[in-house]
């Protein structure tokens, strides 16, 4: 099945606007999964949500952010997280004490069409 | 003070002298991880970012520098330096992570110790391991005259000149492994990049793919229009027997028949199977290490995990999915020390980009949840995905492993 998709991409012309040092914990506190969920999401938009490339940091980012988001790995994680599971990700990433850099950046939007299929 | 409390305190005091002084000044959990790879790096650094100062975290791992296997091929077609690709361990020794540049030759799982080849014996509370691959080499041959090329850095530079050297009307022959083996585009990727790349220089080179699978095994449709499009000789069913690097030469069976032919460069990636440590452990049943993808804890020994492409499961072998794994199983191990139960719905997600050129790629994505009947990861119905070459998935597999390398290295 081959599928033409629109995708909105919302990304930032330069690097992350966002600061956040981690802090060492003395001892593991239980998270009810929503830290583990959110490390997830680490791997493409940095740790913390907080990207060294042009893709998004997702920390300044909102449950809405991720449904809207039509990129089609993204949609693969639509299918993956429940609902609840998303707002604890963005509840744990919003809790978090970062820091908002001003900045003079221009953020653009893109329009793409994709194309997927799937595999055999 | 009882007399068996006396004898208790005794045992406790000759146990503990037993044990090297630099460990035994804490009293915290000793976790040392055996390969410094994605999974294990990542798996690290989430460990002193969740578990902090209760614990002690140590990396063994032969190298220095890490050289990143994935965005590699594109070395061999001038687009990436090959060290541009290696990642130092200063942001997990940030962390408070050790790291100890030697080799495990040894363990002895019933006392928790590791021997390594510097001659030191270190005691763990919880041992992972995440060593990597390893080969089934067809027949005994000369890797430097023959490259697999599929752990990065010399061997991939090895290659990268081979391949320079081609002339018109040479043959270049690469052979793809039977899966499960490490990066399953990988190979794929590797003949589409080699053959754009000579194409460009005008070089006019026949290029044959031998793979073992019957067919290509991921991106079909996208591997399988690449190839028409630069005529690369496809043979699907092809065993290799013998390799041998005096004649250049490679005997392979097909369809029942054995047939010889000849390169002027050969890159064979051979069979694959989970590196030494996973069998010195005896933590393998056949080339790989069972799990239970909850925890990744082995499903042979306790307090052992294995992450990464030395693992059984049904995910794929890959960096990205390490990475996922590292945290799954660094989150388990702290749960487990702390006495709470082990989280049971975890997910991990694939996603990579191939490039199938110097200005095109394609991408693939799949999800996967926990099962406990199987005790492995499921796939999500209507999953892998996979996207056509284009320009677009050129860029975006640069922001993608740029976001990878620093959430596992920094």
């Amino acid at each position: 099945m081959k599928v033409l998709i629109p995708v909105l991409i919302a990304s930032f012309a330069f690097a992350s606007k966002y600061y956040y040092k981690p802090k060492i914990p003395d001892k593991y506190t239980p998270n009810n999964y929503r830290v583990l969920a959110a490390a997830t999401c680490f791997q493409c938009h940095g740790s913390f949500g907080i990207s060294k490339t042009k893709w998004d940091s997702i920390i300044g980012e909102d449950v809405k952010d991720f449904y809207k988001n039509r990129h089609p790995i993204m949609k693969a994680q639509r299918y993956g997280f429940t609902k609840k599971e998303v707002i604890g990700i963005f509840d744990y990433l919003h809790s978090l004490k970062y820091k908002k850099i001003k900045d003079k950046y221009k953020k653009y939007k893109e329009y793409e069409e994709y194309e997927e299929h799937d595999e055999d | 003070m009882k007399r068996r409390d006396f004898l208790k305190i005794t045992a406790i005091t000759t146990a503990g002298s037993m044990i090297p002084i630099s460990l035994k000044a804490a009293q915290k959990a000793h976790i040392v991880i055996i390969g410094g790879g994605f999974s294990g790096a990542t798996c690290a650094k989430y460990l002193k970012l969740w578990g902090g100062r209760s614990i002690d975290v140590t990396i063994i791992e032969k190298n220095p520098l890490y050289t990143s296997p994935i965005l590699s091929n594109l070395v061999l077609n001038n687009i990436k330096n090959i060290n541009s690709l290696k990642f130092s361990y200063t942001g997990l020794i940030n962390y408070g992570i050790k790291i100890l540049n030697t080799t495990a030759i040894n363990f002895d799982t019933d006392k928790r110790v590791i021997y390594t080849e510097n001659g030191k014996k270190i005691r763990y509370d919880k041992l992972v391991l995440a060593p990597g691959i390893d080969f089934k080499f067809p027949n005994k041959y000369d890797i430097n005259k023959i490259p697999h090329a599929w752990i990065a850095g010399k061997q991939t530079l090895i290659l990268k000149k081979q391949i320079d050297s081609l002339r018109d009307g040479d043959t270049f022959i690469m052979s793809i492994p039977k899966k499960p083996y490490r990066c399953p585009p990988g190979p794929y990727e590797r003949a589409c990049v080699v053959a754009d790349y000579l194409r460009k220089k005008r070089v006019k080179v026949n290029v044959v793919v031998m793979d073992e699978n019957q067919d290509i095994i991921v991106e079909k449709k996208a591997f399988g229009s690449k190839f028409k499009e630069y005529g690369i000789d496809y043979r699907p069913s092809c065993k290799i027997i013998n390799v041998d690097d005096n004649k250049m030469e490679v005997t392979y069976s097909q369809f029942g028949y054995m047939e010889s032919i000849k390169g002027n460069v050969i890159n064979i990636i051979p069979n694959q199977k989970a590196a030494k440590p996973i069998f010195l452990a005896g933590v393998n049943d056949g080339d790989f290490a069972p799990v239970d993808t909850k925890s990744y804890e082995s499903l042979i020994k306790k307090d052992i995990y294995i992450i990464g492409d030395s693992h059984k499961s049904s995910q794929p072998k890959a960096g990205h999915i390490g990475n996922g794994e590292g945290k799954i199983c660094a989150d388990a191990i702290l749960r487990n020390l702390n006495g709470y139960p082990v989280f049971d719905n975890p997910k991990t997600n694939s996603a990579c980009y191939s490039p199938v050129s110097d200005n095109e790629a394609t991408w693939l994505t799949a999800i996967y949840r926990y099962d406990p009947t199987t005790k492995d990861m499921k796939i999500i119905k209507g999953y892998p995905k996979s996207g056509m070459p284009s320009k677009k998935n050129f860029v975006d597999m640069f922001y993608w492993a740029g976001n990878l390398f620093s959430d596992t290295f920094s």
